[in-house]
């Protein structure tokens, strides 16, 4: 039996997929056409099989469960800003602890050293006789002078 | 638990409760839990796999509430979700290979190549569609859906829908042609 070549377009025709111009090709085949009229007979039936079989719903209880579940959703997002909030907390604190041990350690080693200033030395070195002179410039210098005022007539 | 937003449109909704009103994201979720789950049905077969696998539809959907950008509408972005879904659950269910897809599914009396009895309804010969086809077809009939959205709830080309929808109706037309005209 030789099929009708129209019958290809048969199904996107039923499903409204077909272009203006292949459409109204079809309606005007359609009258002619009893095997193409008893396929989209088919197809309509079979439709309206599947629309008047079983239709399930979502009962009231699996209604409440999916609306819960979706609030656990909801709240596991929140939590998890929150953990992410309280871990950057927790590091900064950490930082922040760190940093104040360590500025605490260098002062109290700044404490332990000597608050005189560096030429305290040389004041002090001044006031002694040349022997105690512990900056070795100054002992040169004073030694020279002796030397000279030696020489002297 | 029911939270009517009169008057908002779904990408009014999607709007809302992206930035932050869960009123608005349960509103979308009575607005379209029905729909999904008849889909979600005829995807796995049965009521409660349905119901896990709508959860996690509406739970992927809140989770990407940030990405949607309304180039799709929000029932074809849903519909989306709930195909990816239901197609991880016949992936886990494949590897678990706990029980094959077809044990669960009410079969007729003769095996599964004789025709529908008295006893079988369209859903049973529905299940009895390989999960693809089922899909295509579940989508067309009940949704109502384009080739082209289809196509984008798939992820398959045009041409793909169209041979798997011509194939569905015709193991349909098999198995229900004792009904058929």
């Amino acid at each position: 039996m030789a099929t009708c070549p129209f019958s290809e377009h048969l199904e996107a025709f039923y499903d409204g997929e077909l272009d203006e111009s292949r459409r109204s090709e079809v309606v005007s085949h359609l009258p002619q056409c009893p095997s193409c009229t008893e396929e989209l007979g088919r197809l309509q039936a079979m439709s309206r099989m599947l629309l008047s079989g079983s239709s399930p719903r979502l009962s009231q209880i699996g209604l409440y469960r999916l609306h819960n579940r979706v609030d656990q959703a909801m709240e596991a997002g929140v939590l998890r800003i929150v953990r992410v909030l309280s871990a950057i907390a927790a590091c900064v604190l950490v930082a922040g602890s760190a940093w104040l041990i360590r500025a605490r350690e260098d002062r109290a080693v700044e404490n332990t050293m000597p608050v005189a200033p560096p030429w305290a030395d040389v004041v002090e070195a001044s006031d002694s006789p040349s022997g105690a002179y512990s900056t070795p410039a100054a002992a040169w210098y004073l030694a020279d002078d002796s030397a000279r005022s030696d020489d002297s007539p | 638990m029911v939270q009517h937003i009169p008057e908002a449109d779904d990408i009014e909704l999607m709007r809302r409760a992206a930035a932050g009103e869960a009123r608005a994201f349960h509103a979308l979720v009575d607005r379209h839990a029905q729909r999904l789950f008849r889909l979600a049905i005829s995807m796995v077969g049965n009521a409660a796999d349905a119901e896990d696998v709508l959860q996690e539809t509406f739970i992927g959907a809140f989770r990407g509430l940030r990405s949607f950008e309304a180039r799709s509408s929000v029932r074809t972005w849903l519909s989306r979700i709930l195909a990816t879904q239901a197609a991880r659950w016949h992936r886990d269910r494949r590897r678990s290979r706990a029980q094959p897809m077809d044990e669960s599914i009410p079969m007729p009396a003769g095996g599964p190549d004789s025709p529908p009895d008295a006893g079988m309804d369209v859903h049973a010969a529905m299940l009895r569609l390989s999960p693809e086809h089922r899909q295509v077809l579940a989508l067309r009939e009940f949704e109502r859906m384009s080739y082209d959205e289809i196509a984008e709830v798939l992820g398959v080309p045009r041409g793909t829908v169209e041979s798997r929808l011509h194939r569905a109706r015709s193991e349909m037309r098999e198995k229900l042609k004792a009904y058929l005209p």
